[in-house]
């Protein structure tokens, strides 16, 4: 759905935005630069952005469209004053080399740039403000010791005594075993419940991996391993292999991932909200927000002195026509 | 789910419009209007980036601000651009840029 909309509204902004540039009457050229800034408006709110949506409808709809209303009107241009069209040729010329800017700038996406690593596979976002999944605290609580994704990927479930050995390490000493046993028992869980009985990886898990490793809500990913580490620890308390036993079943790992995503307690990411935004306004970036505000009554100050009419308070005039701007 | 490759794309194909009404248009207020498109095309991107990193190492909070910024700056050309715009039609009559008053603008 979202990808649809993404699509739509990219569709509807780059048409309105031919429109505008090609239109001749620079009222309709308002009007679809609008309907441009509106779809993308749109985008933002697509990509998690609620706050700079609101921005762009407020400061470019409201302000800087307005604005261009205001002058066009002002003006009141008659057809004669609108300037000429330039030649054919030059509107060829330019076609063409705004055609090579667009090659040149989405090059990263024809030459099969990869953008892993902080996307999906195949370049999407990973999907924000959703809760943490139990198999992704598994994963990182596996992660977390010392285990690399094809270590966790490579556990054969139903090979060797558990508690004796963690893959890639030889020998152990009895007290080295005791405590990689704890360790090897989250892995052992972790292994059951995200690696499907060939040994592959549950579908969707990777994606889950990078967004957890990069989340900002810390905290939910270690409150969920804090209740892992719980449960491991009742499971080598007493009944640990009638436990492990236990989770062969579908039904019986199904009851403890329930019981388990009962007991999280998973908020959501706040990416891009009013929150998340204010905190760091006026904290890292406040010297940034208010030397934009100094440029914004330098340019008050630059607007009157360049829209000033010569003479003191419009009182000497020389008789021309009151067009393009009041007296001051 | 959205694609960093699609927002590349929208991206480079607004700017590019953008770049085309500035090289073919001569009337002025199109012209401003084209490189409000430029500015969008980037901030569309910017948007993004940031969201693509956030979360590495921080929030994608920096490519937020900087946007808030740009769209701070684009409302402060578009005043001082419409207001030369302005000077310039009282002084030739026109919005043309090609225009013979045009090119003698003096303040």
């Amino acid at each position: 759905m979202a990808g649809f909309l993404f699509w739509l509204f990219g569709a509807i902004a780059v048409i309105c935005a031919i429109l505008c540039v090609t239109r001749r009457n620079p009222v309709y050229g308002a009007f679809f630069l609008l309907l441009t800034l509106g779809s993308v408006a749109v985008e933002f709110l697509l990509m998690h952005s609620p706050f700079i949506a609101a921005m762009q409808i407020i400061l470019y709809a409201g302000a800087i469209v307005v604005l261009f209303v205001f002058v066009i009107m002002l003006l009141s241009l008659k057809a004669e004053e609108l300037g000429e069209e330039p030649p054919m040729t030059t509107k060829a010329g330019a076609a063409v080399l705004a055609s090579c800017i667009f090659v040149l700038l989405s090059l990263p996406v024809f030459s099969g740039q990869s953008f892993a690593g902080k996307t999906t596979e195949d370049g999407k976002f990973i999907e924000l403000n959703e809760p943490v999944k139990l198999k992704t605290i598994f994963k990182v609580v596996a992660m977390r010791r010392g285990l690399s994704v094809e270590d966790v990927k490579n556990i054969k479930i139903q090979e060797g005594p558990i508690g004796n050995a963690a893959p890639g390490a030889q020998e152990f000493s009895p007290a080295e075993r005791k405590r990689n046993r704890a360790r090897y028992d989250v892995m052992y869980l972790a292994s059951v419940l995200c690696v499907d009985d060939k040994g592959e990886w549950t579908p969707g898990v990777r994606d889950e991996l990078v967004l957890s490793m990069g989340l900002t809500d810390h905290d939910a990913i270690d409150n969920g391993i804090e209740e892992v580490e719980q449960s491991m620890k009742s499971v080598e308390d007493g009944k640990g292999s009638k436990a492990r036993n236990g989770l062969e079943s579908a039904a019986a790992r199904k009851t403890v991932l329930d019981s388990m995503k009962r007991k999280i307690k998973v908020r959501s990411a706040r990416y891009g909200s009013l929150e998340h935004f204010v905190d760091f306004l006026y904290s890292r970036y406040i010297v940034a927000f208010e030397l934009v505000s100094i440029l914004i009554f330098a340019a008050i100050a630059g607007v009157l002195v360049l829209a000033r009419r010569k003479g003191f308070m419009g009182l000497e005039t020389d008789g021309e026509e009151r067009r393009g701007g009041m007296y001051l | 789910m959205i694609g960093v490759q699609g927002v590349y794309l929208l991206s480079a194909a607004l700017f590019s419009i953008g770049v085309y009404g500035v090289l073919s248009r001569r009337n002025l207020l199109i012209v401003l209007m084209s490189v409000e498109l430029m500015l969008n095309a980037g901030n569309l991107l910017l948007c993004a980036m940031a969201r693509m990193h956030a979360g590495v190492g921080g929030d994608g909070e920096g490519g937020q601000t900087l946007i808030l910024m740009s769209m701070a700056v684009a409302a402060c050309e578009v005043a001082v651009g419409l207001s030369i715009v302005i000077a310039l039609f009282r002084h030739s009559r026109s919005v043309d840029i090609s225009s013979p008053g045009a090119t003698q603008l003096r303040g």
